[in-house]
């Protein structure tokens, strides 16, 4: 802490940025740097593991060799089908980040600009702005879900026929892609709801301090206060929420594919490995272990490096100590 | 600073100090399993949570096991053998030579619990609800073997209102099927009915228009329908074939009497949601009586006093605990809540057995594995694509690797049993399948169009196909996309022929082969294949109308040949029921149905 | 402030109006109907079933019909699937099992979440805040389909009185519970620690530090409220859901509770009781919304004067 504060004290004589300010502190973070390592490593091997590396086919069953204890030749041992655990966590882990990252860029995008937009508007528009969010949250999730899927289904199979013929790609590989876009659309359409709530009460917060007042009064537009001047306020809880949002993202995927709606077998998520693990833990335990490993640290890196940012970016933390 | 930090933890501390206490106060608790012991209580799983009590609504695998303890009809199974039967509320019963008729005679000193006298016209009404039309009974085809049962159900008029024209002599036969919604939109603009004289069709007429102005009376009373209770100790039942094998039939729920004093009391006869059926008010006449009902935790039953043969019950009482998940019901066994499992899923099945050996169970069941096609869609119409499909599944490898022995393969598709010798039809040989597959227009698999497999979101199933799909890819080198539905979508996929292939099973209602042949009828209603052919239809004709029960196998025998050179099917393997039991329970016997004799079942107090 | 009550009160009414219209609408659009069971129906005895429930009538027909059965007799329809049983029979027998666990699981919840969060924002950045951090993660990171049998069989195959599964017996209410309150444990911990590290850092703690306020005083009387707002704010919704049962959890532990029936009604179609488990839910969302706006209002100076 004291060695950081020092560091403090000679950028702000510098003068530098506030992105490069914040970089720095966040550089200076052990626990931080840690998790940025760990997760570009993760996800390195993830995508490019299964291109560099001489691996088996993720799909490839050896009936001979069912549920193998870690070896030589199968270094994370192999499942009830005989594939190996390795091949399909690297690949599992490619679906799970797919996921995570894309469905909560878009609970963000629209999360955060619908609460900062209500929060700020106030009045009418904030009360049914705020109702049509109730109303969402309490419409039962799986009902939802269902419904997406099975009229999607349709579509999805005549664009996968499409493609298939189009670009004379392999069903296999474009199927389990197309199997994923009913999950994205369903969480996309309600993981928002809320990160809208919690950025609705900071904004609401924040817009009666003196800062927003003073920039009001210099005529400033109601767009620029609200972009530049209350999001970055938020940014704190925005990357703590994100970050807690992404484990809940990962993990709903891996409760619908139990309703039979997630990714497509032959192919998994670490989600659905998981599960999968879970169930056979008496039996072969490192089934359960390894995935559910990778996946926690995944989850530990981001909220670490979120932890991290957060405190980075917070524009007062720069004055403190 | 730190002194006033350590505040904050302090409620911690205390909580888990006072759980620790309280942990160790409690350790002398007995288990669920000892508790029930010592009252006589039998801890059963039950897979699912039931959907009624009242036989003539009941309709899944959960509700006939409780119905079976709570009810007791004409006759009573046996609790080792599936093939024997023995009296129940009838105490002797005859058959005509031509086993149409069946007269049984019932004790008359049979009571229900509410101390009523128990008689034929109990079974009459039952008989008469289950199948009046405007009741829905679920499982009313079950009764469509006695005369005049089906038409009845379907609310067929012409068919009863014709025959009981009198002084008309000649044959009716044509116009009995007449089309019932179509004749009703003709009765104020009569047209003259093919084949007869201006006067018969006008009575014809005038008769149906009688019927509507009267509104409609109840039909049961129709000397057409085989149904009679001929007084209070007498039932005669008429059929439509002969049915030697009748006795089994009727041991299933649907044949079971129903409390007529209590239903009409209740409700009347057609209400649905009548409260008859609840705790506090059940009537029953089986061995064990109702006594609470929590949805998803348990129902318990308690022995009838009133039961013909209530001395030769031990138990005290039966609690049924619904647990859906495998996993669950596995591991509350091993912690002593539960007697006997339900099921122990193929993932846990190593664990258990070297768990406790003792305790593992597998019995044969009488349930058939097997993936339906949809013979009327391209690339699964051409017979030779079928055959390819089948001959690439490895069941050995199937049944040892992956269901890890809770089946058998299957050479065939209706499992052995009964006295019916199942065709050896089904074999594994890529070789073969490579060449039907090049045969049919895909040499190597290519060109083959994108097809799909549909299941259930059920974990078994998902891993089944894909070996099954790996399997595929590596003989025939086809892919076979796999989509897993919930439950209801899978189910109406399947019934109105939105797949290509489609995980299947299919358990027999009563012990002869022909609950599994009679899927593949045209008529059937599970059929879902899009497959028929008519050669299997006089076969399945001829077994239902031969006596003699070794020359009816054979015909049954010679349709399941037929059946499957054509493959509508791709039967996997025969099931295997995996549970556990613990040693102290007695006379859990294997079943093939499944249909245990719960009275007969006893606790043998454990040495100590 | 009453005023505002009950101008909530008659949105919530508003909302659980059109959740319920939504929902209606929604499930019918599900393929297939309630009466599928195992087997197929022949069509006769189908339309005999459905017309027995009314449910051959126009949607509209149907629709005004169940409002008016709502609003005249309160009654919210049969069960389509366990004929013979009311939706509020069955909602009566699940929801006391329901809130008794999702009390219990938040007094864990808020016993373990919101002190260490606190105590992680005060001694931040050093290995106090790293470990209680690490700890509550690992809560976040595990699901709860791993978390059940892994507590149920180290706890409950091992403590004689803890049950793996079941709920015959009081305690049979502690490993769910502990389950579920060690889910919520965690994000409490996250979001505390987050919104006391918001208000610690303003001026007016600096202030009251630079005064000589000892730490105790500091944190209870000064960050406390400020600090508490987004914790609160998830604990509304967070209550509510966990009252209305968790699937997952009562599924491994075999408690006779809520959110079985939500997702099991869902799958069955059985039209009458997801509606009703449906306005339920959303009665309860409602409630411990208004309920912790009026808490963040009483406490928060701040969202008083904004209103």
């Amino acid at each position: 802490m004291a060695k950081s504060s020092s560091m403090n004290t000679s950028d702000i004589v510098k003068g530098s940025s506030l992105t490069k300010d914040a970089f720095r502190r966040l550089r200076n973070n052990k626990m931080s740097l840690a998790s940025t390592i760990i997760l570009l490593a993760i996800i390195l091997i993830c995508f490019l593991g299964p291109l560099l590396l001489p691996l088996a086919h993720p799909n490839h069953q050896d009936l001979t060799n069912i549920a193998a204890s870690p070896s030589f030749a199968h270094p994370f041992g192999t499942d009830q089908l005989g594939r190996d655990l390795f091949v399909r966590v690297l690949y599992g882990g490619r679906i799970s980040l797919l996921v995570g990252a894309v469905a909560t860029c878009v609970s963000l995008i629209i999360g955060v600009t619908y609460g900062l937009i209500s929060g700020y508007v106030g009045g009418k528009a904030d009360a049914v702005l705020m109702r049509i969010v109730d109303v969402l949250f309490a419409l039962p999730f799986i009902v939802l879900v269902i419904v997406f899927s099975l009229s999607i289904e349709e579509p999805s199979r005549v664009a996968t026929q499409w493609i298939v013929e189009t670009f004379g790609l392999p069903l296999e590989t474009v199927s389990p892609i197309m199997s994923l876009i009913p999950l994205f659309i369903a969480i996309g359409a309600l993981g928002w709801l809320t990160l809208a709530r919690i950025v609705r009460t900071q904004t609401i917060e924040l817009k009666n301090q003196e800062f927003v007042e003073a920039a009001r009064s210099l005529g400033l537009g109601w767009a620029t206060i609200l972009f530049k001047h209350i999001a970055p306020n938020l940014l704190g809880v925005v990357i703590v929420y994100t970050t807690l949002a992404v484990p809940g993202i990962m993990l709903l995927e891996a409760v619908l594919s139990f309703l039979g709606l997630g990714v497509r077998a032959p192919n998994s998520s670490w989600g659905t490995l998981i599960k999968e693990g879970a169930d056979r833990m008496e039996v072969s335990p490192e089934l359960l272990l390894f995935p559910a490993l990778l996946f926690s640290l995944t989850l530990l890196s981001l909220n670490f490096l979120g932890d991290g940012l957060r405190d980075a970016l917070d524009p007062k933390s720069s004055k403190k100590q | 600073m730190r002194r006033n930090a350590n505040k904050l933890f302090s409620p911690i501390i205390l909580g888990i100090l006072s759980l620790f206490c309280f942990v160790f106060n409690s350790c002398d608790r007995q288990s669920s399993v000892e508790k029930a012991d010592k009252e006589d209580i039998l801890l059963v799983g039950n897979n699912s949570e039931i959907q009624s009590l009242d036989p003539h609504i009941a309709s899944s695998v959960a509700d006939f096991k409780v119905i079976h303890s709570l009810f007791e009809g004409l006759l009573r199974g046996d609790n080792e053998r599936d093939d024997l039967y023995h009296p129940g509320v009838a105490s002797r019963w005859e058959m005509s030579d031509d086993a149409r008729e069946w007269t049984f005679y019932l004790n008359s000193n049979i009571k229900w619990s509410d101390g009523k006298n128990l008689t034929a016209y109990d079974f009459e009404y039952a008989y008469h609800r289950l199948l009046h039309p405007q009741f829905g009974g679920r499982y009313a085809d079950m009764l469509y073997v006695i005369k005049g049962a089906e038409q009845y159900n379907k609310n067929n008029r012409p068919y009863f209102l014709l025959s009981d024209i009198p002084n008309v002599s000649f044959d009716w036969a044509t116009l009995r099927d007449l089309d019932w919604d179509k004749i009703e939109k003709h009765l104020d603009d009569p047209y003259k009915i093919e084949g007869l004289s201006d006067k018969e069709s006008d009575l014809i007429w005038a008769t149906l228009r009688a019927d509507r102005d009267q509104g409609y009376p109840d039909l049961w009373g129709s000397s057409s329908i085989g149904v009679k209770a001929v007084d209070a100790h007498t039932l005669k039942l008429t059929l439509n074939d002969p049915m030697p094998q009748l006795p089994l039939l009727i041991l299933h729920c649907t044949w079971f009497p129903v409390p007529k004093h209590v239903i009409e009391d209740q409700g009347g006869m057609l209400s649905r949601a009548g409260k008859w059926s609840k705790p506090g008010s059940l009537v029953s006449n089986g061995p064990f009586v109702l006594k609470e009902h929590q949805f998803n935790n348990y129902l318990e039953v308690r022995k009838n006093p009133l039961y013909r043969l209530a001395d030769e019950i031990s138990l005290n009482g039966v609690r049924f605990l619904p647990i859906v998940n495998g996993f669950t019901e596995t591991r509350m066994f091993f912690d002593n809540k539960l007697h006997i499992t339900n099921n122990v899923p193929p993932e846990m099945i190593g664990y258990a057995k070297s768990k406790s050996p003792l305790e593992f169970c597998e019995d044969d069941y009488y349930v058939s594995i097997f993936y339906r096609i949809n013979t009327q869609k391209a690339p699964l119409n051409d017979e030779k694509v079928r055959k390819a499909l089948s001959l690439a599944i490895d069941r050995d490898s199937l049944v040892k690797d992956v269901v890890r022995g809770a089946g058998t393969a299957s050479f065939g598709f209706t499992p052995c049993g009964a006295g019916y010798e199942t065709p050896h039809q089904i074999t594994f040989n890529p070789q073969l399948a490579r060449q039907l597959l090049a045969e049919a227009g895909y040499p190597e698999g290519k060109g083959f169009p994108a097809i799909e497999l549909l299941t259930t979101s059920r974990e078994v199933q998902k891993t089944m196909a894909e070996a099954i799909q790996g399997m595929w890819k590596k003989h025939l080198n086809i892919h076979i996309d796999i989509r897993s539905c919930e439950w209801t979508a899978y189910k109406q996929a399947q019934n109105s022929m939105n797949y290509d292939l489609c995980s299947s099973s299919w358990s027999g209602d009563y012990f002869d082969p022909l609950t599994f042949l009679d899927l593949w009828t045209k008529i059937s209603g599970n059929n879902n294949t899009g497959w028929s052919h008519p050669d299997y239809e006089a076969l399945i004709a001829r077994a239902k109308s031969t006596v003699k029960l070794e020359d009816r196998m054979k015909v049954l025998a010679e349709a399941e040949s037929l059946m499957l050179s054509q493959m509508p099917v791709l039967p996997l393997y025969w099931s295997k029921r995996v549970y556990l039991k613990k040693p102290q329970v007695r006379h859990w016997n294997p079943l093939l149905l499944d249909n245990h004799l719960i009275e007969k079942v006893s606790l043998q107090e454990q040495s100590k | 402030m009453l005023k505002t009550i009950m101008n909530r009160l008659g949105q919530g009414v508003l909302v659980l109006f059109v959740l319920e219209t939504i929902t209606f609408v929604l499930i019918r659009l599900l393929p297939g109907h309630p009466f599928m069971g195992e087997k197929k129906l022949p069509d006769h005895i189908l339309h005999q079933l459905q017309s027995n429930y009314g449910l051959n009538e126009s949607f509209w027909v149907q629709y005004a019909h169940y409002w008016q059965n709502i609003l005249t007799k309160g009654d919210f329809g049969p069960s389509l699937i366990r004929e013979g049983v009311s939706v509020s029979e069955i909602i009566s027998q699940a929801f006391p099992v329901s809130l008794l666990l999702g009390v219990f699981s938040m007094i864990i919840a808020v016993m373990i979440g919101i002190p260490s969060g606190i105590v992680a924002a005060f001694y931040k950045n050093r290995w106090i805040d790293w470990s209680v951090m690490f700890i509550a993660l690992v809560g976040i990171c595990v699901p709860a389909f791993v978390l059940a049998p892994v507590l149920g069989i180290a706890l409950g195959m091992n403590i004689p009185f803890l049950s793996v599964a079941g709920w015959d017996d009081w305690y049979c209410v502690i490993l769910p519970g502990l389950t579920l309150g060690i889910l919520n444990a965690a994000y409490l911990a996250r979001l505390t620690r987050s919104g006391m590290l918001d208000v610690l850092n303003q001026d007016f703690i600096r202030t009251a530090k630079a005064k000589g306020v000892s730490s105790y005083r500091l944190i209870v009387r000064h960050a406390l409220r400020g600090g508490l707002t987004p914790a609160l704010s998830f604990l509304g919704p967070a209550f509510a859901a966990v009252i209305t049962g968790s699937f997952v959890v009562e599924t491994c532990f075999q408690v006779p509770g809520m959110g079985m029936h939500f997702v099991n009604a869902t799958t069955d179609r059985d039209y009458f009781l997801i509606q009703g488990l449906v306005l339920f839910y959303g009665l309860m969302i409602v409630v411990a919304n208004l309920f912790v706006d009026v808490l963040l209002y009483m406490i928060n100076p701040q969202l008083r004067k904004a209103s």
